[in-house]
């Protein structure tokens, strides 16, 4: 049955209560951990050769697509009635709005090391331990907005950027694309600091902590980042109906990606399974 | 030099198994999942001695020796074996003498484990930008270096990092 994947901002205090007990019990089982491990090593850059299918490949979002649909089973394993919120960041653009309530995400980290002390996930309250980072910290860890050195969240006008883009990717599939709705999405921008870091990868800038890291899995706001990005995919697709997933085909053996990305009926690893096959959510959930 | 450092890695023939329908991505992770004690530890002392000095903002070949926001932060160009599509970018960087990963952009920049959605021109920038995300007692994962993680053996009582030398430096 195709189920509803909810705006954070709209979840009533049981749907709350409900997704983060799941969250935790997810944790508790060691399952968790799972997935910020295949995080981390599915993190493979552009600058080295061998099949990239996470990150800075047309394969972002699919890729993305499945991990999320994984978690998600895991949370629905605990409780069926259980689905992965967005966060749209355009909308919901403060440190104390949803999803950093106390009870959803908790808040900010202190100023001294970053630590959140708020919420389900702190620390203290002994059921989210880090165990899995580039780090030895053991405490989830946020520095939201980067006080420091302020930075803003993207807006609905840089997200517009990307989905008025016809062409869902183009060469050279990476993170230097300078077209293509993937990588405008994902953002890896010409220059170099603020001005480089576009939607996706401004969003994990903005939280900081673990969100900055390989392990960015650590923090549970990654989901509902990730759903977000999902549903601006579907959006997408609504408004260029003709356009699909591109490379199409294989790219050639002389190509310089040759290899290195998943054209649109070849399998994209983890998974047994291609960008083609899920570039359709319909039948499994629907986003309101 | 590298044959000490480089060549400390023990992979695991089990695997924590499958939990239900997490399947695909924990089965396949597990599977290959090697760790890969790069830079043990130590390696920041011993290659003090083979460094050269080098400015802050030396030539991209050189190597660079530095405290930086009280952090010692030490890079050596890796001529021996290793190269950019081994995952290391042909760099080996600590942080007080715990291995830092650097990766290589397509546009010639890098990155780090660390700091993992942006890039930066030179290994000793991304070195800093590193550092800039430690907290004050924060320190970077060695592999193993947890007794949740490893055995007092040495021996990794379940898989720890992941596969190659790509990740080494993850605490798991």
């Amino acid at each position: 049955m195709v189920y509803t994947r909810k705006d954070v901002s709209t979840l009533t205090q049981s749907e709350r209560r409900r997704f983060v007990t799941a969250l935790l019990e997810v944790k508790r089982r060691g399952e968790y951990d799972e997935f910020v491990r295949a995080h981390i090593e599915y993190f493979k850059p552009d600058g080295e050769r061998g099949l990239r299918t996470a990150h800075m490949a047309p394969s972002f979002l699919p890729w993305h697509r499945r991990f999320l649909l994984d978690l998600e089973q895991a949370l629905r394993r605990v409780d069926d009635a259980v689905t992965v919120p967005y966060w749209d960041w355009t909308r919901d653009r403060t440190r104390t709005a949803v999803p950093w309530t106390d009870d959803l995400l908790g808040g900010t980290g202190r100023s001294s090391d970053r630590q959140v002390m708020t919420g389900p996930f702190a620390y203290g309250n002994g059921g989210w331990t880090i165990k899995v980072g580039v780090t030895d910290t053991a405490f989830l860890q946020r520095d939201l907005g980067r006080p420091g050195n302020p930075l803003a969240l993207p807006t609905a006008r840089d997200v517009e950027g990307a989905l008025a883009d016809p062409v869902y990717d183009t060469a050279p599939w990476n993170s230097t694309s300078t077209k293509g709705f993937r990588n405008k999405l994902e953002g890896w921008g010409a220059g170099r600091g603020a001005a480089s870091w576009r939607n996706h990868n401004r969003v994990h800038r903005w939280i900081g902590g673990q969100m900055v890291g390989a392990a960015s899995a650590n923090d549970p706001v990654f989901w509902m980042h990730h759903a977000f990005v999902d549903l601006l995919w579907s959006r997408w697709q609504q408004r260029h109906p003709n356009a699909g997933y591109l490379p199409a085909s294989p790219l050639a053996v002389g190509d310089a990606q040759h290899g290195q990305v998943v054209a649109r009926q070849e399998k994209m690893p983890p998974w047994d399974v291609t960008p083609e096959e899920l570039q359709d959510h319909s039948g499994i959930y629907q986003y309101v | 030099m590298n044959s000490t450092t480089n060549e400390t890695c023990s992979s695991r023939a089990d695997d924590p198994g499958t939990r239900g329908g997490l399947s695909s991505v924990v089965g396949s992770v597990g599977r290959r999942r090697v760790l890969l004690g790069l830079l043990a530890s130590g390696t920041g002392a011993a290659l003090a001695p083979v460094l050269t000095a080098s400015e802050p903002a030396g030539p991209a070949d050189a190597g660079f020796e530095e405290t930086y926001r009280r952090r010692r932060i030490v890079g050596v160009r890796d001529r021996v074996g290793r190269s950019a599509h081994e995952g290391s970018g042909g760099w080996r960087v600590t942080v007080d003498g715990r291995p830092l990963h650097l990766m290589r952009r397509a546009d010639g920049s890098w990155m780090t484990m660390v700091d993992h959605y942006q890039s930066y021109p030179t290994p000793l920038a991304a070195a800093r930008a590193a550092v800039d995300e430690l907290g004050p007692t924060e320190r970077l994962s060695m592999p193993g270096d947890s007794a949740d993680h490893m055995t007092g053996s040495g021996t990794p009582s379940r898989p720890t990092g992941v596969e190659g030398d790509h990740h080494s430096g993850v605490h798991a």
